[in-house]
C-alpha cells in the first residue's frame, strides 16, 4: 500500500513540478538523490502531502523528519524503495 | 483570514487573539493551560508547543477544519530573571523548549500547510533582551537569538514559496513576563530605548499587521526591533 501511495502522491505533485524524469516510477525511482532533478523544497512538498495521504489512509499520524535526510548514504529518501521501507516502519501493526 | 497564535492563554498572546478576533479573523490558539475565553470564532488546544504530536495534531486539525492557515504568530514564550552561574540546566532546558523548539515545530507544521497554499506569513516575536544584552536573561536572549537566527534562514528556504517569516523584537510591554521585573532595572532598560517608554499591543500588532499585509510579500526574514533599538 505504501509504495502505491507514493507514487501516487509523486504524480499528484508532479503535475505542478512538470519533470520528466518521474513519468515512470517504481520503487528503484531515485527522489533526493544525486541523480535526480527534485529539489529540496519538492521533497518537502512531497512529505508534506505523504503525512497527509498516510493519516488518511491509515488513520495514523506520522513525521517524515529524519536527521539523515540530506545524507546521501543513509537518508529514507533515496528512492522511493528506501522511503517506503521508512515509513513502514513509522507505522504501528 | 486563518490565525494561529501561540502562548494564547494571556499577555501579549492574549492581546493579539483579542485584536485579530475584533478584526474579523479566525484564531485558533493554544497554550498550556484552558483559556476563560469564548468566542464562536477561537478555538482553544491546550498543549505544550514543544510536544511534537500534539503540535501536529493541532495543526493537522486547523487544516482540515479550514482549509488552510494565513498567518502563524509564534508567541508563546517564558524567561526568567537569573545570572547563568545560578541557572539550573533544568531553566535552560525549558525556555529553550518552550520559545526555541516550540517555534521551530509550529513552523514546520504550519509550513507544510502553507506550501501547498503557496502561500502564508509567519511572525515569530523576538526581544529587545538580545540586541541589548541584558544581564540576567542570558538563556531567554539567546533563545530569541536562535528564533532570530531560525527566522532568517528558514525565510531563505521558504523564499520561492511565497510564504514570508520574519520576527518583532517588542519592548517590555506590561504584562506577567514583567511584572517580576525590579523598576529600577526596568527604568534602566527603558531609558537605552531611543523611545523612552513601555511598549503597547498596538505597536505590536501595527508591527504584524504590516507583515502580514499581502503587499509585504517582497519582506522575509527581517528582525524588526521597536522603540529604536537595533
Amino acid at each position: 500500500m505504501i509504495p502505491s501511495i507514493i507514487i501516487k502522491s509523486i504524480e499528484g505533485l508532479n503535475s505542478s513540478w512538470g519533470l520528466e524524469y518521474f513519468q515512470e516510477l517504481n520503487a528503484d525511482t531515485r527522489l533526493f538523490h544525486p541523480d535526480s532533478p527534485m529539489t529540496s523544497m519538492q521533497l518537502v512538498q512531497l512529505v508534506a502531502r505523504l503525512e497527509e495521504v498516510v493519516e488518511e489512509e491509515t488513520g495514523q499520524v506520522i513525521t517524515l523528519a529524519d536527521e539523515h535526510a540530506m545524507s546521501q548514504k543513509r537518508s529514507p529518501f533515496l528512492t522511493i524503495g528506501s522511503l517506503s521501507e521508512y515509513i513502514t516502519s513509522l507505522l504501528t501493526p | 483570514m486563518i490565525f494561529i497564535i501561540s502562548g494564547s492563554r494571556k499577555g501579549i498572546g492574549r492581546e493579539l487573539v483579542e485584536h485579530y478576533l475584533s478584526s474579523g479573523h479566525t484564531v485558533i490558539g493554544c497554550s498550556r493551560g484552558l483559556t476563560e475565553l469564548a468566542h464562536p470564532n477561537y478555538t482553544h488546544f491546550e498543549l505544550d508547543v514543544s510536544d511534537e504530536p500534539a503540535v501536529a495534531s493541532m495543526v493537522k486539525k486547523t487544516a482540515r477544519a479550514h482549509g488552510r492557515i494565513d498567518v502563524l504568530i509564534n508567541n508563546a514564550g517564558i524567561a526568567t530573571m537569573n545570572p547563568v552561574a545560578l541557572t539550573p540546566l533544568t531553566t535552560a532546558k525549558s525556555i529553550f523548549n518552550t520559545n526555541f523548539h516550540g517555534t521551530f515545530l509550529l513552523s514546520r507544521e504550519v509550513a507544510k500547510v502553507m506550501l501547498k497554499q503557496e502561500r502564508g506569513r509567519i511572525i515569530n516575536l523576538s526581544t529587545v533582551a538580545h540586541p541589548l544584552k541584558l544581564e540576567g536573561e542570558a538563556l531567554y536572549a539567546a533563545s530569541k537569538a536562535a528564533v532570530e537566527s531560525f527566522t532568517q534562514v528558514q525565510a531563505r528556504e521558504l523564499g520561492p514559496t511565497g510564504i514570508t517569516v520574519n520576527a518583532i523584537g517588542p519592548t517590555p510591554v506590561l504584562t506577567d513576563l514583567v511584572k517580576g521585573v525590579p523598576k529600577e532595572k526596568m527604568d534602566s532598560l527603558l531609558q537605552r530605548q531611543a523611545i523612552v517608554r513601555f511598549g503597547s499591543i498596538e505597536d505590536i500588532t501595527n508591527v504584524i499587521d504590516f507583515f502580514i499585509r499581502p503587499t509585504s510579500d517582497f519582506i522575509t526574514g527581517q528582525v524588526l526591533y521597536l522603540g529604536g533599538i537595533s
